[in-house]
């Protein structure tokens, strides 16, 4: 791997002085490259993708996205950062009040886009994913499959560098899993590179893919 | 290009959504600027009319009744040589009471028995432009008052420092009410917002995940807290000026001030109040928002 897209060089989160999350991670992601990022709850998953997406600033060590040191990367500038990153929770975070539509269409008017561009790269993605006729319906008329579908859609519809997923298939039966996971696969295969935190080993064995398992809070493979 | 197409709409289906919370906070603001702008209106007009008093102010000085002609000629040319004097008129003891005949022509038995000399001869004084002020006025009182012959001064004094002391009087309510204002609004506008966040949260969390600014987040708050504050101060005074045209018909002047008209509120202050609520509610909604946009 010439130039990772994403590298962490001897990470740490701590909390307290005693509770510490993340220990010595380091960890190179190249471009295009689909990683499971698998352990036990508590093991410092969640925290791992929030290190990367700067939800959380690490203790010590370096983080570097496309280049990008996050350490020295100033508050004013996260979300530019966050726009060229995607992420998806178990939970979905739909907004109830926006229509499906506008929950997809809201990672693009965060960016200023212009409406009719909007409009017109919503629908698209909204017709990948089979959710063009759910557009206008609210997400609590919708099943948890398509929930999570339509966050994935929230996610993609900039066209991100890379998609981080925590525990994506958490609330879903396993035909929904299923569905989510070759919908991740297709959008790796065109370029994206994803990280996909489970504690599923099913899934994980189901595809042949790079897995980081971390154990209180190191990696351990 | 996100403030037309994302934070104006955004605004007002937020107010939509949550109508109640802010129409209540809209007019919880009118009352309070109501109070305040009645209580400038009460300032302003009482100011006004002691301005007014205090142009109209003139001196009567009360002679010795033994004073001869030639001594009262006498005092009149030392008075008009006196700073501020810009004219001067003797009215005898008889003038004095032809005046009070024709004042009293309906009640002529208050005079029985008074002869037409009871009455001092006095000098009635008009000052100068400069004058006209009761600070200016003071230095001028205490010199007639020490010339031979002059046993009493009089000018209105207790009228002037009255309307003075009821027109600063007003001016600190003014303040207080102002002060009142100021942390009514601070509260009642930082509970709707703080309000408006708690129930939008989840919302307010996945716009920060997706990337957006803290300026595309507090956008649609300051705007809601501008809206409320043009309302909330757009209304009082609407209100202010329909109890003004009210009262201004129902209302009878006493007195002394029965020819002064009152007037409202000088455009410059009506616009300023509006103004000074608009930023205050602005930046209240800002401040409110400064604990949620962490990164």
């Amino acid at each position: 791997m010439d130039s990772p897209l994403i590298e962490l060089k001897h990470v740490y989160k701590s909390y307290e002085q005693d509770l510490t999350i993340l220990e010595d991670i380091n960890l190179r992601i190249g471009k295009g490259e689909f990683v499971f990022v698998n352990g036990p709850s508590g093991a410092g998953k969640t925290t791992l993708l929030k290190v990367m997406l700067c939800l959380e600033r690490s203790t010590k060590g370096e983080v570097w996205v496309d280049g990008i040191n996050l350490k020295r990367l100033s508050n004013s500038k996260i979300p530019y950062l966050r726009r060229r990153m995607g992420m998806v929770f178990q939970d979905f975070k739909l907004i109830e009040n926006l229509t499906v539509f506008e929950n997809v269409a809201l990672s693009m008017e965060v960016c200023g886009i212009k409406k009719s561009a909007i409009e017109q790269r919503v629908d698209q993605v909204l017709k990948s994913l089979g959710l063009e006729i759910k557009k206008r319906i609210y997400p609590r008329r919708l099943s948890g499959g398509e929930q999570q579908r339509v966050a994935v859609a929230r996610a993609v519809v900039n066209d991100p560098l890379v998609l981080l997923a925590d525990e994506p298939t958490g609330n879903l039966d396993a035909g929904r899993a299923a569905d989510i996971m070759s919908l991740f696969s297709e959008i790796s295969a065109r370029g994206t590179t994803v990280i996909f935190a489970t504690h599923n080993q099913e899934l994980i064995r189901s595809t042949a893919k790079r897995v980081i398992i971390l154990d209180q809070g190191r990696i351990v493979n | 290009m996100s403030v037309i197409t994302y934070i104006i709409p955004r605004t007002f289906s937020n107010m939509r959504g949550n109508w109640l919370s802010h129409l209540m906070t809209a007019l919880t603001i009118a009352f309070v600027v109501l109070i305040f702008g009645l209580s400038t209106l009460i300032y302003f007009n009482l100011h006004r009319l002691a301005e007014n008093y205090s142009r109209e102010i003139r001196i009567v000085t009360y002679i010795d009744p033994a004073f001869f002609p030639e001594d009262i000629e006498n005092l009149k040319a030392k008075v008009l040589k006196l700073h501020g004097v810009a004219n001067i008129r003797h009215v005898t003891s008889q003038e004095g009471y032809q005046r009070l005949v024709q004042q009293f022509q309906d009640e002529k038995d208050i005079l029985t028995g008074l002869g037409e000399d009871f009455l001092p001869p006095t000098l009635e004084i008009e000052v100068t432009g400069t004058m006209h002020n009761l600070e200016r006025i003071r230095p001028l009182v205490s010199e007639l008052t020490s010339l031979p012959g002059i046993t009493d001064v009089y000018y209105g004094k207790e009228w002037v420092e009255r309307l003075r002391q009821a027109a600063d009087f007003t001016r600190l309510i003014t303040f207080a009410i102002g002060g009142l204002l100021l942390l009514t609004t601070i509260f009642v506008v930082s509970n709707t917002i703080k309000l408006t966040i708690y129930l939008r949260r989840n919302e307010l969390e996945t716009m920060r995940l997706v990337g957006a600014t803290n300026f595309f987040i507090r956008g649609p708050f300051v705007l809601e807290g501008i809206l409320q504050g043009l309302m909330g101060s757009g209304l009082a005074m609407l209100a202010l000026f329909a109890l003004f045209e009210f009262l201004k018909t129902q209302v009878n002047f006493p007195g002394f001030i029965r020819f002064f008209s009152p007037i409202f509120l000088p455009i410059s202050v009506v616009t300023g109040i509006i103004a000074g609520s608009i930023i205050l509610c602005a930046v209240v909604s800002a401040f409110s928002m400064r604990q949620f946009l962490r990164v």
